[in-house]
């Protein structure tokens, strides 16, 4: 009887491990299509595909182009995330199915085969802010293409196993052909034949050697668009920060020396055809491994999340979702904030000494959550455009929490153009948009806001330059031919969404500046340097916005003076009386404005309050005021200071 | 019945692919739009055909083209031309072409436009190829156009040596008397340094000196000794908040000095504190240098920069020659030849024609960036009688900006962003004895289509007699494992 229940059990397994990969693809593309969707537009938003001759022949123009173009094609698919996600999960499956084959992998061991697998999907999905340095838009299919394409010379030396001199002259014509479409990955796929056949053949294994050596430094001859060194790496994904280039390419070199020693492990799988016993283990295990990898390098920022969410919103000119994003991010950590609270006042009961109370301080700082400067940003110009700034944006958290990266990726990558854009800051948009391209490469979010800023400029033969490229793209098309209408009667400029919001900042005084990578910091400065007799009601309120946030006394009164006159509001908004109410009770000179009833008795309980609680440190004090008092300006003057502005 | 049926075949296969002009047709006043505009264009004898695309709307096209016993059909809207077919239409006379459009079901014929054939042109350009950007420089490269084909090639690219972080910029290319023997561009920051191929030998030097305010800028060689010219400037970016201009480059600091190609030294031709002297440029002669100038006072401190992008529009270039005997290598008296500051103008890029008789320069409201002032318009100055005018029939109300003669005088390349306000294309145009202009053409192009689609500029183009020999991979090879050379300093001023 046992031997029955080990194999029904044996089989049951075997069934198990056979369609655990299906069901892992299943969560794999839920996870993709419902928790990284913005992640995945914006991969797709800075990639760029243009169906267009002169694209495709300037694509060509490095080794590895084609291989390139093919992956900047599937990656516009992403901006549908369900059907991307799909393309690429199915060509994750081919890269196993390829592994399997090309390397003899025996099916009990079949988990191994899904290794590249696990590579690939940890290389694109521990990017995070990495996305915003990469110059090459094919960097998220590219390698799985690429890695199918090292694969394939195995599998063919394999079918001329009997035949030396085919296999050395295949090798030879295969890295003649295939080195300037796909780069290092013709070299891998040469290498990665030579060593599977190197018992067998040693001859065509060494010329394989001797190619992929001697191949890349003949056609270096051929093109000025790479250095010497780079001739044996190029086609792989590479960035502009080099202190990225580590973190970001070592997956694809692992991936690619797999595939070339992959040949001479795969013997020692295949070195007894018996049962292993501990083949289910080894399956099993490896699984657990590959799926333990996969989440543990998985970039899972809320922050960052948060803010690739925020930034579609703002692309779409949705206000309202931009603040509810930032409202739901923040929201959903009152509970962890409550939890770390509790745990540090645990802490701190048990300190013998200040200097201890201030470690245990700093070493929680961390667990409160705090949303990025982006994100405040994000969410000020969203409030800004309803018109609900005002009376809202103190109410919500504020912060500058650093971004989750060993290097920061600076803001003007990230969110300055949005912002100059739609702030009417329009020559900083164009600067911006033509530093990232120059960095970065063309992409569809550039050549989209060099549309834009060229529409609300006027400026109607570059726009249509830039639309007539969107025009050739697959899912820009209908957007670019929605402007055409509006370089054709700029009047409409006056009339339509994002432009007629926009128009009203664009009433400043020219002057020359430059805003040293810092936008915030320029926008500060740009806002509250103005006194501009044409200053509308908008461009106003922004400045008294910007002059709240900078905690200056005399900025906020100067800028309240222009905001009164050129506003004349009914009610005051609750912000703006806050500020008031404090600033002159701070210089003793009281700031003579009609306050509601209850911004004054709130303002006593903070004083109040403020008197019956002592402050150790206000690292310290910041959560428990921030119970009370977190929705007041009151709370954002005395706690929210020294912010790292980018 | 095999000798009938071939030639009877191919007669019928050439006859179904050569388009038929169509016979009854209806006249349109305008001549028809197309682009790039040559219609009515004078081009070189030597030049690329000069494809183009008709805009006008329409479901199908014929162009007719003739020139003396030639004839020539395309169908399509964008018009081609076959090599050969294109060179024997030049051979014939001027190319008279007229388009036919077929729409709502009738077929319309535009009236004729003729193509111009005159004076032959140097048949070398190099150019800069760069993003209209403020401060990147990823991807910069120096090429050179066969303008009597649609060849390029990269004479030297950033991307053959740059290094991760190691970005380097490139510009100013420059030669002798058109020839390529003697050539020189500068390379900047990683692996710096001047780049100089002195009869063919290559040399890079690091022309800052103590005593001088930084490298050399802007060169002009000399026409029959050993020195170049150079600018020395210290130079800044600044971004407009609104103005349509976007950017504006100025000079903290600018002075000239002479680089003594012999002796590796350079010395001051001029560095007057209140004076910013830039862009200067021999007679062909080499016995006056002519230069741009203008007067600013500001105390030389850490505020001089913000001050000069405070009156940024009000520093005016004038033109200013000073006379020079190559032979002792001394100087004589700068004089102002042009006040164009007590108009409220400012010139820059001085550069005078092969003859010695014209003197072409940019010229704009203020500063001496001029690429990026739309209001820029080449003027020329007849240096027989110094009388100046604004180049009306060449200019533009976008920018036009750097120029060059051709070697024999009859033809001058021009930068301008025409075309779209933002990316910089190369305009010719014919002079004409008595110093005018005929109407330019845009750079001809394989693909009509290209100047709109290409997105980046050209800038500083140099037309040469010869293709560059040295080739792009031994500059880059020579570039990185050559350290610049410090060059010394002669004290004594104008020598």
């Amino acid at each position: 009887m046992t031997p029955v229940v080990h194999n029904k059990q044996k089989g049951l397994s075997q069934k198990i491990l056979r369609f655990t990969p299906y069901f892992l693809a299943i969560l794999l593309w839920a996870a993709l299509t419902f928790k990284e969707q913005f992640f995945l537009r914006k991969v797709q938003d800075l990639s760029l595909f243009l169906f267009d001759g002169n694209f495709l022949s300037e694509g060509l123009k490095t080794p590895g182009g084609a291989l390139s173009l093919a992956g900047s094609f599937l990656t516009q698919f992403l901006y549908y995330p369900w059907i991307g996600s799909l393309i690429w999960i199915l060509l994750l499956f081919a890269t196993a199915r390829l592994t399997l084959k090309a390397f003899n992998i025996p099916d009990r061991y079949s988990a191994l085969s899904f290794i590249p697998a696990a590579i690939l999907v940890i290389s694109n999905l521990s990017l995070g802010y990495g996305l915003y340095i990469m110059r090459t838009p094919d960097h998220f299919f590219g390698p799985t293409l690429g890695y199918l394409l090292a694969v394939t010379p195995v599998l063919i030396v394999k079918k001329l196993s009997s035949r030396q001199g085919l296999q050395a002259a295949f090798l030879i014509i295969w890295t003649c052909l295939v080195y300037p479409l796909a780069g290092i990955y013709s070299i891998a796929g040469t290498l990665a034949a030579g060593t599977t056949i190197l018992k067998t053949n040693r001859i065509p294994a060494v010329i394989s050697a001797a190619v992929a050596f001697i191949i890349p430094l003949v056609y270096y001859n051929f093109y000025t668009s790479f250095r010497l060194a780079n001739a044996w790496t190029i086609g792989l994904p590479v960035v502009s920060d080099e202190a990225w280039t580590a973190q970001i390419c070592t997956p694809y070199y692992i991936l690619l020396a797999l595939a070339v020693i992959a040949p001479l492990l795969s013997g020692l799988l295949n070195k007894n055809n018996d049962n292993k016993p501990y083949a289910f283990t080894i399956q099993a295990v490896t699984a657990s491994i590959l799926v333990i990898l996969v989440l543990g390098f998985w970039f899972r920022d809320d922050n960052f999340h948060t803010e690739l969410a925020m930034s579609e919103a703002v692309d779409n000119y949705d206000w309202q979702k931009t603040v509810d994003i930032f409202k739901q991010a923040t929201q959903s950590h009152s509970g962890s904030d409550a939890k770390a609270y509790e745990a540090r006042t645990r802490k701190l009961s048990q300190a013998k000494s200040n200097d201890e109370i201030l470690d245990i301080t700093d070493q929680f700082e961390s667990r409160f959550y705090e949303p990025t400067r982006t994100m405040v940003l994000y969410r000020d110009l969203a409030l800004l455009k309803l018109n609900k700034a005002l009376d809202m944006a103190f109410t919500m958290k504020d912060g500058g929490r650093a971004q989750k990266s060993r290097t920061q990726i600076p803001m003007v990558y990230q969110a300055a153009r949005q912002l100059y854009f739609q702030y009417g800051v329009e020559n900083m948009c164009y600067r911006w948009c033509m530093e990232d391209i120059v960095e970065h490469g063309w992409s569809y979010n550039t050549l989209r806001y060099m549309a834009e800023y060229a529409i609300v400029t006027k400026e109607n033969n570059m726009a249509g330059k830039y639309l007539d490229k969107l025009s050739k793209t697959l899912f820009y098309r209908k957007w670019a031919q929605s402007r055409k209408r509006l370089i054709q009667d700029n009047s409409l400029i006056n009339t339509t969404e994002p432009y007629k919001s926009i128009v009203p900042y664009m009433c400043y005084d020219n002057n020359m500046s430059n805003d040293m990578a810092k936008p915030e910091v320029h926008l500060i400065n740009h806002f509250l340097s103005s006194q501009s007799a044409q200053a509308t009601p908008e461009f106003d309120r922004a400045a008294l916005l910007f002059a709240m946030r900078t905690q200056d006394i005399t900025s906020f009164r100067q800028r309240l003076v222009f905001y009164l006159r050129s506003n004349n509001p009914d009610k005051l908004p609750r912000g703006v009386q806050e500020a008031a109410i404090l600033y002159g009770d701070l210089q003793k000179d009281p700031i003579g404005l009609p306050y509601d009833k209850t911004v004054k008795d709130s303002y006593e309980s903070f004083k109040k309050y403020v008197n019956s609680h002592s402050i150790r440190s206000i690292k310290e004090s910041a959560y428990p005021y921030y119970l009370q008092f977190g929705k007041t300006f009151y709370y954002f003057y005395y706690f929210i200071r020294n912010l790292q502005t980018y | 019945m095999r000798h009938i049926f071939y030639p009877l075949a191919v007669f019928l296969m050439l006859s179904a692919c050569s388009p038929q002009v169509p016979g009854t047709t209806q006249s349109v006043k305008n001549t028809p739009s197309i682009f790039p505009d040559y219609t009515d264009v004078t081009v070189p004898s030597n030049i690329a055909p000069l494809n183009f695309k008709i805009e006008e709307q329409g479901q199908k096209y014929v162009t007719l083209i003739t020139s003396g016993s030639q004839k020539v059909t395309i169908s399509g809207n964008k018009v081609c031309f076959p090599a050969g077919k294109w060179q024997k239409l030049k051979e014939n006379g001027p190319i008279n072409i007229q388009v036919f459009v077929y729409r709502d079901n009738a077929w319309y014929s535009y009236p004729q436009f003729s193509i111009n054939i005159s004076d032959q042109i140097d048949p070398y350009i190099s150019y800069r190829i760069i993003m209209p950007s403020v401060e990147s420089y990823e991807r910069l490269s120096i090429n050179q156009r066969d303008l009597t084909s649609f060849k390029e090639k990269v004479i030297y690219a950033n991307q053959m040596v740059q290094d991760g972080d190691k970005g380097q910029c490139i510009n100013c290319h420059h030669y002798r008397n058109y020839s390529t023997d003697n050539m020189q561009f500068h390379a900047r920051q990683y692996l710096g340094g001047t780049i100089m191929s002195i009869d063919g030998e290559l040399r890079k030097v690091n022309l800052k000196t103590d005593s001088t305010i930084s490298a050399g800028v802007y060169p002009a060689w000399h026409p029959t000794h050993d020195y170049i010219a150079y600018s020395t400037n210290k130079t800044h970016q600044s971004i407009h908040s609104s103005d349509n201009n976007r950017i504006e480059v100025a000079d903290e600091e600018s002075d000239l000095i002479l680089y003594n190609i012999r002796n590796n030294s350079v010395s001051i031709i001029e560095n007057d504190k209140n004076q910013f002297e830039c862009f200067p440029a021999w007679s062909p002669d080499g016995r006056t240098l002519y230069y741009v100038s203008a007067y600013y006072q500001a105390p030389f401190d850490s505020k001089r920069k913000d001050q000069v992008f405070r009156s940024y529009s009000d520093i005016k270039y004038s033109l200013y020659s000073k006379p020079f005997d190559p032979d002792t290598r001394t100087w004589g008296q700068s004089s102002v030849i042009y006040d164009c500051a007590s108009q409220g103008l400012s010139a820059t890029l001085p550069r005078v024609s092969p003859d010695g008789r014209w003197l072409m320069f940019s010229m704009a409201p203020y500063g001496v960036f001029h690429i990026w002032h739309r209001e820029s318009d080449l003027w020329l100055m007849d240096l027989k009688n110094n009388t100046v005018r604004n180049v009306t029939e060449i200019n533009s109300p976008e920018v036009e900006s750097y120029h060059s003669w051709s070697s024999n005088g009859k033809w001058v390349i021009f930068s301008t962003r025409r075309e779209d306000g933002a990316y910089t294309r190369l305009y010719i145009a014919h002079m004409n004895g008595d110093g005018t202009f005929s109407k330019p053409f845009a750079l001809p192009q394989r693909d009509p289509d290209f100047n709109r689609e290409f997105l980046y500029s050209y800038n500083i183009p140099e037309f040469t007699v010869e293709p560059v020999k040295v080739s792009a991979k031994k500059l880059a090879s020579f570039i990185k494992s050559v350290d610049a050379s410090p060059v010394s300093f002669e004290q004594k001023k104008g020598e």
